[in-house]
């Protein structure tokens, strides 16, 4: 099977993959500042089992699922270590050069729990949308910004290109790596520091034939009439339906729910 | 018509890459263009749509010239430039997107977008891959979305620079095959390294050092096999055929055509 890297599209067609982007994105930003508002140990956790259940609902693949955690595993363990061993307050367990807190011990599960999270609802978000749908919908949230002359069509076409362009460098940098490892080039053996150091041949090739793409890039685009401010039309647009309004009525009630636990809880 | 008058062009200001080059390319026409490496062949697509603009003479696209701002920006649609690497030239996530992304500068409605996609995928035949990634594509498959997105905008001239340099012998063949189609009402520009893929032109530019050093027919520029090596640029196998036989008096005619050489070689 395939290697998944984090946040791959996955093509299946559930009611989550066929969500109109543009209220995608908003349901996702609007549930990550929700997750920052709640202060109960049992709204976390009905949290936690509500992106398990979207997560089933969307039919992800479970072996994407756990390979999606190993980028912030270390990220989750420094994290609970620090709040876990220096966060002052009621002393639970003394190991004299550390010592776990009771306040310690619930922050660092909130923080965990918090970050699984954010985690999933990313992980949601990439997983269910292709690329093309990312930018358009990203574009489509800007928008408004447009009455302050923020320069809308140009970032979100800067996007598209930007993500258009990752499977390539990607692909690139393995070449330049089967390259210079034709020449003899050792990029696992060594510590840290010298294993950095040995991928400096491959990122300088990279980032100059990067410029040089971006310059031709540039070039292609100018010929196809493109012209930095513009007006231009656009092809694809967003559509609003039944499956929009359920996943709002949705959303809505979920936050009901968790006001309601927080409110018994608190 | 399209038409390079006098036109001299320097990236630098002091290295003059281009030095009064003058040809036309009407519609219909089949012009080619070689040269050895850094001869000014790239730089003559970049100035036929006004990319970049001549400091000396004029590019004219139906007698206007493009140092006109909006003749500049009519040329962009007239005039249509594919270059070498396919791959740096997609803007679009998906193929549909790529062919899409000309017409939105056009300014065009979205149902007209959709119809002229629909129309030049199944023209050249690429429509089963229309929501794919352009990354996904092979070789040939990307020059030919890049051939797609070019000619969607409907250009009367369109500038292959080197198109099939990265390309495979079936590809080559597959995207020379398009080209020879589409030639049938456009103007074709046609800058390459394989003398073979010229042969089809109704004329063939020589370039060196910045300077055209010959125009003619095919069989004009192929024959004087001493010239073209003399400017480092490739002949045909069949005209140094030809002129070796000739020489060793084993045939009694130059021939650019192989079986008329083989002919020869047998009556003998």
């Amino acid at each position: 099977m395939a290697k998944f890297y984090f946040g791959q599209f996955q093509y299946t067609q559930t009611f989550f993959h066929k969500l109109n982007p543009t209220l995608k994105i908003v349901l996702i930003f609007y549930l990550v500042i929700l997750l920052f508002f709640l202060k109960t140990i049992e709204a976390y956790f009905f949290f936690l089992v509500f992106g398990v259940f979207l997560i089933i609902l969307s039919k992800l693949s479970f072996k994407s699922v756990v390979s999606s955690f190993k980028p912030i595993i270390f990220l989750l363990l420094f994290t609970l270590f620090f709040q876990l061993f220096f966060t002052p307050g009621t002393i639970v367990l003394d190991l004299k050069v550390l010592k776990i807190t009771k306040e310690g011990l619930s922050l660092s599960i909130y923080i965990a729990i918090r970050l699984i999270i954010l985690t999933i609802l990313t992980f949601l978000l990439t997983s269910t949308t292709t690329t093309t749908d990312l930018a358009l919908g990203f574009r489509n949230v800007i928008l408004p910004f447009k009455i302050f002359k923020f320069p809308v069509e140009e970032l979100s076409l800067m996007i598209s290109i930007s993500l258009q362009f990752v499977p390539i460098l990607f692909e690139e940098a393995d070449r330049i790596m089967k390259a210079q490892m034709a020449r003899g080039a050792d990029f696992e053996s060594g510590n840290l520091f010298v294993r950095a150091r040995s991928f400096l041949p491959v990122i300088l090739p990279l980032i100059l034939n990067a410029f040089n793409r971006a310059d031709q890039l540039a070039m292609a685009m100018e010929s196809r009439g493109f012209i930095l401010g513009m007006k231009r039309t656009s092809y694809r647009v967003s559509k609003f339906g039944k499956n929009e309004a359920l996943a709002i009525i949705f959303v809505l009630i979920f936050t009901l729910v968790l006001f309601v636990l927080e409110g018994i809880y608190a | 018509m399209l038409e390079f008058q006098n036109v001299s062009f320097s990236y630098n200001g002091d290295n003059w890459v281009l030095k009064d080059i003058s040809f036309s390319l009407k519609q219909g026409e089949f012009v080619s263009i070689i040269g050895s490496n850094g001869s000014g062949k790239s730089t003559i697509a970049r100035l036929a749509n006004g990319l970049l603009l001549s400091q000396k003479g004029d590019v004219l696209l139906n007698g206007s010239s493009l140092k006109d701002k909006d003749i500049n920006r009519l040329a962009k649609f007239k005039v249509g430039v594919i270059f070498q690497n396919p791959d740096n030239q997609f803007v679009g996530i998906t193929v549909e997107d790529d062919l899409a992304f000309g017409l939105e500068n056009m300014g065009l409605d979205r149902n007209i977008i959709q119809s002229k996609i629909m129309e030049i995928s199944e023209k050249l035949g690429i429509k089963s891959f229309l929501h794919f990634p352009p990354s996904l594509l092979s070789g040939g498959e990307k020059q030919k979305v890049a051939l797609a997105s070019v000619l969607v905008l409907e250009p009367d001239y369109v500038v292959f620079d080197e198109v099939t340099s990265l390309l495979d012998p079936i590809n080559r063949k597959m995207i020379l095959n398009t080209i020879l189609e589409i030639n049938r009402n456009r103007g074709v520009l046609y800058i390459t390294h394989h003398p073979e893929e010229t042969v089809f032109s109704n004329r063939i530019i020589v370039l060196n050092n910045g300077f055209i050093v010959r125009t003619g027919t095919p069989y004009e520029i192929f024959s004087d096999v001493d010239f073209l090596s003399s400017v480092n640029v490739s002949n045909l196998h069949e005209a140094i055929l030809s002129k070796k036989l000739l020489e060793k008096g084993l045939i009694e005619r130059f021939s650019l055509n192989l079986d008329e050489i083989v002919d020869q070689l047998c009556l003998n």
